[in-house]
C-alpha cells in the first residue's frame, strides 16, 4: 500500500537538469528523509511533489491517482501540503489569520486551537504579526498553516535552516506529535543525526539522482558519507 | 617543461584575508597558498566563503583586512583587469557570456582585452582553446543560444584564451554526464601538467577527487581542513560541517 509513488522523474530548471529519473515510494505514516549536497534536486523533488514545479517527464502518482499535471491548489485539496524553504509566511497578518488562510480545505483533527496546542510558542504570539515573531516561531507557523489543510502528505523543506539548535530540538518535538497522527512526511534535511533520528527511511540525492536508499535503522554515517560524496567504496 | 618537484613558492596567495558583507562575517582569516602545477579543490557547505575567497583571488572584491600576492608582490589593491593582465582568470558560477557575440568573438575578446594575443596568433589560439572544451563545432553560434553546460565551457574556454599562469574555477562540473565530466577531469589535468596553478571549487566532490592534489574544506569562513584529498574527506569535522553532528 503506498500513498506517493513517483517515477522517473525528470525536472528541469530553467537550462539545468536538476531532478534526474527518480522514483520512490512513501507509504502512509511513513516518514522518509531526502538528504543531499546542495544542488542535488532535493528542493526542486519537493516543488515537484507539491505542483510548485512543473516535471519534464514521469509520472506522480497520489492516492491512486495520477496527480503529475495537477495544480498546486488541487493537490492541497487532495491532502498534499508544502512548508517551503524560507517560510513564505504573509507578514503582515497575524499568526491566527496566517493559519486560517490555509483552513479551508479538507477536514481532520487541524485548526487553529491544535495548532496553538502543537506549538506552545506561538499561544503568546496568536494576535502578533508574522513579520514580528523569530525564526522558529515563524517556522512554527508555516509548519502550522501546511497542517492546517489536513495534509496526509506533508511536505518540510529544511525546517531546521537559520534556527538555533534549542529551536530546532522545540520544532522537531512538535513534528514527532505530527507523524502520530499519521501523516505521512517528507523532509529536506541537512542534519543526518536529526534525520536519521525522525525519518523510518532515507533517500539521499546526488547531481539529481537517488544515490542511496534505506531503512534508517540499517543505513551507517559511514554509507552515508560516502554516497553523499559520491566516492566509490572499496570495501 | 617542469619537473615533478616545481615551484616550491607560491604564485597566487591569501594572506590571512577576511571579509563581511555588512555586518555578516564572510570570511575569518584565511590563508591559502597555490603552487605551479598543482590543483586545489575548495569544498564546504553552502554560505562557507568559497566563492567569496575566490572572489578576492581574482580581485573582484577586496579584503577587509589581509592581502594577496602574485609571484611574492602584493597585488591586494589591483582590479580584477590588472590581475588578468598578470594571468590570474577565473570562471563565474553564473556564466556570464557577451550576449549578441558569437562563441569565437567571446573568446577572442578573452584572448585579444584579456590576454596578450594580437592578430592570427590570437585567431590560433582561440581554435585551439575552442578545441580543447569541445566547443568548436559551435564557434559561430550566438552565446545567448548556449544552454547552461555549453556556457559553462564557454567561461572555462574564455579564461583559457587568457593564458593564464593561475586559473580559478568555480563550479564547472555541475550538470555533466559521466563522461562530461571524464572530459573535464582530463583537461583539467593538462592544465596542471602544463605548469598552471588551479583552484576549482565544486560541490561534486567525487569529481574534484580524481583531480586534485590537495583539498580544501571551508565552513562558516574559515578552512577548516586541508591536506590530501581522502584524508580531508574522512575527517570529523568535515563531515560533520556537511551532515550535522554525530549524534
Amino acid at each position: 500500500m503506498t500513498l506517493l509513488q513517483v517515477a522517473d522523474l525528470d525536472c528541469r530548471y530553467g537550462l539545468l537538469q536538476a531532478v534526474r529519473g527518480v522514483s520512490f515510494e512513501v507509504g502512509p505514516g511513513e516518514t522518509l528523509a531526502l538528504i543531499g549536497a546542495n544542488g542535488a534536486g532535493k528542493t526542486t523533488l519537493l516543488r515537484a511533489l507539491a505542483g510548485a514545479h512543473r516535471p519534464h517527464a514521469g509520472r506522480i502518482v497520489f492516492d491512486g491517482a495520477d496527480v503529475t499535471s495537477l495544480s498546486a491548489h488541487r493537490r492541497v485539496g487532495l491532502g498534499v501540503a508544502l512548508v517551503p524553504e524560507g517560510r513564505r509566511l504573509f507578514g503582515g497578518l497575524t499568526v491566527e489569520e496566517n493559519l486560517l488562510v490555509a483552513g479551508r480545505g479538507r477536514r481532520g483533527p487541524w485548526s487553529v486551537a491544535s495548532v496553538l496546542e502543537l506549538f506552545p510558542m506561538l499561544q503568546a504570539r496568536r494576535r502578533m504579526p508574522a513579520v514580528t515573531l523569530s525564526g522558529g516561531e515563524q517556522q512554527a507557523v508555516a509548519i502550522g498553516r501546511a497542517l492546517m489543510s489536513n495534509p496526509r502528505l506533508l511536505l518540510l523543506d529544511e525546517i531546521s535552516l537559520g534556527l538555533a539548535p534549542v529551536v530546532v530540538d522545540a520544532v522537531y518535538r512538535s513534528l514527532q506529535d505530527v507523524i502520530r497522527s499519521g501523516a505521512s512526511i517528507v523532509l529536506v534535511e541537512q542534519d543526518l543525526t536529526r534525520a536519521l533520528k525522525v525519518a523510518g527511511r532515507v533517500v539521499c540525492m546526488l547531481e539529481g539522482r537517488i544515490v542511496l536508499e534505506g531503512e534508517a535503522a540499517s543505513l551507517d554515517r559511514d554509507r552515508v558519507v560516502a554516497a553523499y560524496f559520491g566516492l566509490r567504496r572499496s570495501a | 617543461m617542469e619537473g615533478p618537484d616545481r615551484a616550491p613558492t607560491a604564485v597566487l596567495a591569501a594572506v590571512d584575508v577576511r571579509k563581511r558583507f555588512g555586518a555578516l562575517p564572510v570570511l575569518g582569516g584565511v590563508n591559502l597558498e597555490l603552487r605551479g602545477g598543482e590543483v586545489v579543490g575548495v569544498v564546504g557547505p553552502n554560505g562557507a566563503g568559497k566563492t567569496t575567497l575566490l572572489n578576492l583571488l581574482a580581485g573582484a572584491l577586496a579584503p577587509d583586512q589581509g592581502s594577496i600576492t602574485f609571484r611574492g608582490r602584493d597585488v591586494t589593491r589591483k582590479n580584477a583587469a590588472e590581475r588578468c593582465k598578470l594571468g590570474v582568470a577565473r570562471t563565474h558560477q553564473v556564466p556570464r557570456p557577451f550576449t549578441g557575440m558569437t562563441v569565437f568573438e567571446n573568446v577572442l575578446v578573452a584572448a585579444t582585452a584579456g590576454g596578450a594575443r594580437r592578430g592570427p596568433g590570437a585567431y590560433e589560439l582561440c581554435l585551439s582553446v575552442l578545441e580543447q572544451c569541445g566547443l568548436a563545432h559551435i564557434a559561430n553560434r550566438r552565446a545567448e543560444g548556449l544552454g547552461l553546460l555549453q556556457r559553462k565551457r564557454l567561461e572555462l574556454a574564455r579564461a583559457l584564451a587568457v593564458e593564464p599562469s593561475v586559473l580559478l574555477l568555480d563550479e564547472i562540473g555541475g550538470g555533466l554526464t559521466d563522461a562530461e565530466s571524464e572530459a573535464l577531469v582530463a583537461l583539467v589535468a593538462g592544465l596542471r601538467d602544463r605548469g598552471l596553478a588551479v583552484l576549482w571549487i565544486e560541490h561534486i566532490v567525487h569529481v574534484l577527487m580524481q583531480v586534485v592534489g590537495r583539498l580544501v574544506c571551508m565552513d562558516a569562513g574559515r578552512i577548516i581542513a586541508e591536506g590530501e584529498p581522502s584524508s580531508v574527506v574522512a575527517q570529523a569535522a568535515v563531515i560533520d560541517a556537511y551532515l550535522g553532528a554525530r549524534g
